[in-house]
């Protein structure tokens, strides 16, 4: 479970891949958003040159090298933004759209200085701004639906089902 | 009986024919060609399962208009696989036998 703090942090990071562990620098949101178009390898596009070639050849190696960094990939999106990484790769690519991107820019804040995580939670609030409740509750639920082959993670046990119930019942008008 | 499939492709003016890659090479090569891995790992990754696909005597005569300067390192490997791959894939033929379970 991602901490709730994650959004601040400029701390490094770890994957394994094959077995091998190697350290990820702390990048800005800029460049999680030009890695995520290849989604299965952002983790090795973020490391530095020498350990990209060398995660590169891990994958020539060994067969589970290739999920391993996918895997990895997503799990370091998700920690680095401080939610689920289907929602951070959402906003981010939300955050490339020219309207967001220009309101973003406009307001200062600027890819290169800021984190994943504070990123993400600023275009989280430009994309609810605005919206009253029920607006702001589809949006939550479209945000967080996880995409196909991820579904099992949809609960992950963090969620009470009761608030759940409750939020659909108010949504839908039959609270 | 032969029920190989084959895909035909040209390499400039002259036809070859290659049997399917394995969707498991293929993964392993477009993850690394993703990583913007270069040099002679890539190559040597790269035409080992051409090799492969082209068959020994095939393969022979396309080194060996590498080697007479007919054809460039990339026609042969980087444009080939992407040019097999992208007829593979429109064919469902990339779908690893792990995932067709």
């Amino acid at each position: 479970m991602p901490s709730d703090f994650a959004a601040f942090l400029r701390e490094p990071l770890s994957i394994t891949v094959a077995g091998v562990r190697f350290r990820i620098p702390y990048r800005p949101a800029g460049a999680w958003a030009i890695g995520l178009h290849r989604l299965n390898v952002l983790a090795a596009l973020l490391a530095d040159d020498a350990d990209r070639e060398r995660i590169g050849d891990l994958v020539l190696e060994y067969p589970q090298a290739v999920d391993d960094l996918r895997r990895e990939s997503c799990r370091i999106l998700g920690e680095s933004a401080g939610r689920k990484w289907w929602e951070a790769a959402r906003l981010l690519s939300a955050s490339a759209g020219p309207e967001v991107l220009g309101r973003l820019v406009l307001s200062g804040v600027d890819p290169w200085s800021r984190s994943l995580g504070e990123w993400c939670a600023a275009t989280y609030a430009l994309c609810v701004k605005g919206h009253d409740e029920k607006g702001r509750l589809k949006f939550d639920f479209s945000l967080g639906i996880p995409p196909a082959e991820f579904e099992d993670e949809w609960d992950d046990g963090a969620d009470d089902p009761a608030a759940i119930m409750a939020s659909l019942a108010e949504m839908t008008g039959k609270g | 009986m032969d029920d190989v499939k084959y895909y035909t492709v040209q390499l400039k003016g002259v036809a070859y024919r290659f049997t399917p890659l394995d969707p498991e090479d293929v993964k392993k090569l477009v993850t690394a060609l993703h990583l913007n891995l270069t040099g002679a790992k890539m190559v040597k990754a790269l035409t080992k399962i051409l090799a492969e696909s082209a068959g020994v005597e095939q393969w022979d005569a396309i080194t060996d208009r590498y080697m007479a300067d007919e054809l460039e390192l990339d026609d042969f490997t980087v444009r080939l696989f992407e040019r097999l791959i992208k007829r593979q894939d429109k064919d469902g033929a990339l779908t690893p036998a792990a995932d067709a379970e």
